[in-house]
């Protein structure tokens, strides 16, 4: 059982590492040859772990080299445009000017339910209002709307941009704890949140969550007490 | 491109493995054949079979002693049947007749070819 337990944490130690030095991707935003690393691995990782007369070494030999080689690949693919195209395909329009391009939908296999449930999760609920829609290396729908279809912006309007300003919240305190880096972020002062502290009659330890962006608008969640 | 020459470093390291698991078994397979030559030899020699089942002894141990490297890089059934007839060999040698000496020899011949072609690959 030992070995079990041991084999167990070498490997997901692989694993983790192994994954490291491919990247960072979410699952659905894998490219083909990334996923079929990604089955290859936790297939094989399972083999050495459930039978104790495989040698770790044959578990840790095909990890290593599919994830070597998928590293390779992707710098190949990186360098090399016939490369990448050989590896990942292209992106394929779906859709021009409204109108659905079957030939192409066919040989994607891709069903016209697919197409308007991808459509839908891209908030299109029209075709005819739809100027491009590209399937993409990963499989997932990009859309370009037609102008009256696309949503106001403000370079539309011509709003005047607010800059630095516009950069989002951060968490200063989680769980009573100060994230360090966060003060400096919002370019406050240690000092600024004792006093806001303080205003608010609470204690650092007893704050749940603390946001602050650098107009030092902040928000405070205090911590929900034990019953 | 960092990324990149890790991926060959380790590369390297596991072409050396695979080349070093190689090496290992076939030197071991070249020695283990010749001990079995050498029992084969003495055997038709019509040698005394007290010295024959010291042969087969030292076979079993210079065995069991290879087998624990081995053991890291090849499956272990395929490792336990060499070690299972190894072990056979000197009480086999007691018989009057060596026939079913000469069949476990044979045995361990064709297991260690087995494992030296899963080693190597043939398609």
């Amino acid at each position: 059982m030992f070995t079990i337990f041991i084999k167990t944490i070498i490997l997901y130690a692989l694993i983790v590492f192994g994954l490291r030095i491919m990247g960072k991707r979410q699952l659905g935003e894998l490219q083909p040859s990334e996923f079929v690393v990604t089955i290859l691995v936790s297939n094989i990782a399972t083999l050495p772990i459930e039978d104790v007369d495989i040698p770790l070494l044959a578990g840790i030999l095909p990890i290593l080299t599919l994830v070597c080689f998928e590293v390779m690949m992707s710098t190949l693919s990186l360098k090399s445009r016939r490369a990448r195209k050989i590896i990942s395909g292209s992106p394929k329009i779906v859709i021009r000017d409204g109108a659905i391009d079957q030939k192409q939908l066919k040989e994607l296999r891709f069903s016209i339910d697919d197409l308007m449930e991808e459509l839908r999760q891209n908030s299109v609920f029209d075709i005819t209002d739809v100027a491009f829609a590209v399937v993409e290396t990963t499989g997932k729908l990009s859309v370009y709307q037609k102008f009256e279809a696309r949503n106001v912006t403000s370079k539309m309007l011509n709003l005047p941009s607010a800059g630095e300003e516009t950069a989002p919240p951060m968490v200063v305190i989680s769980d009573g704890v100060l994230i360090p880096g966060s003060l400096e972020y919002c370019n406050l002062r240690p000092e600024w949140l004792q006093k806001t502290l303080k205003e608010k009659n609470l204690a650092q330890k007893e704050v749940f969550l603390m946001t602050c962006n650098r107009q030092a608008d902040f928000h405070l969640v205090k911590k929900e007490r034990r019953a | 491109m960092k990324r990149f020459y890790t991926a060959i470093v380790i590369m390297a390291f596991i072409l050396g493995v695979c080349s070093y698991s190689l090496i290992l078994f076939r030197t071991t397979k070249t020695q283990m054949v010749q001990k079995l030559d050498a029992i084969q030899t003495a055997v038709a020699a019509q040698t005394d079979s007290g010295e024959v089942q010291a042969m087969c002894a030292e076979y079993a141990e210079l065995w069991n002693e290879k087998e624990k490297h081995l053991i890291r890089f090849i499956r272990h059934p395929q490792l336990d049947d060499i070690t299972a007839q190894s072990a056979e060999l000197q009480y086999l040698a007691m018989d009057d007749g060596y026939s079913h000496l000469l069949a476990a020899i044979a045995r361990i011949r064709i297991n260690l070819d087995r494992v030296g072609g899963a080693e190597v690959f043939f398609g």
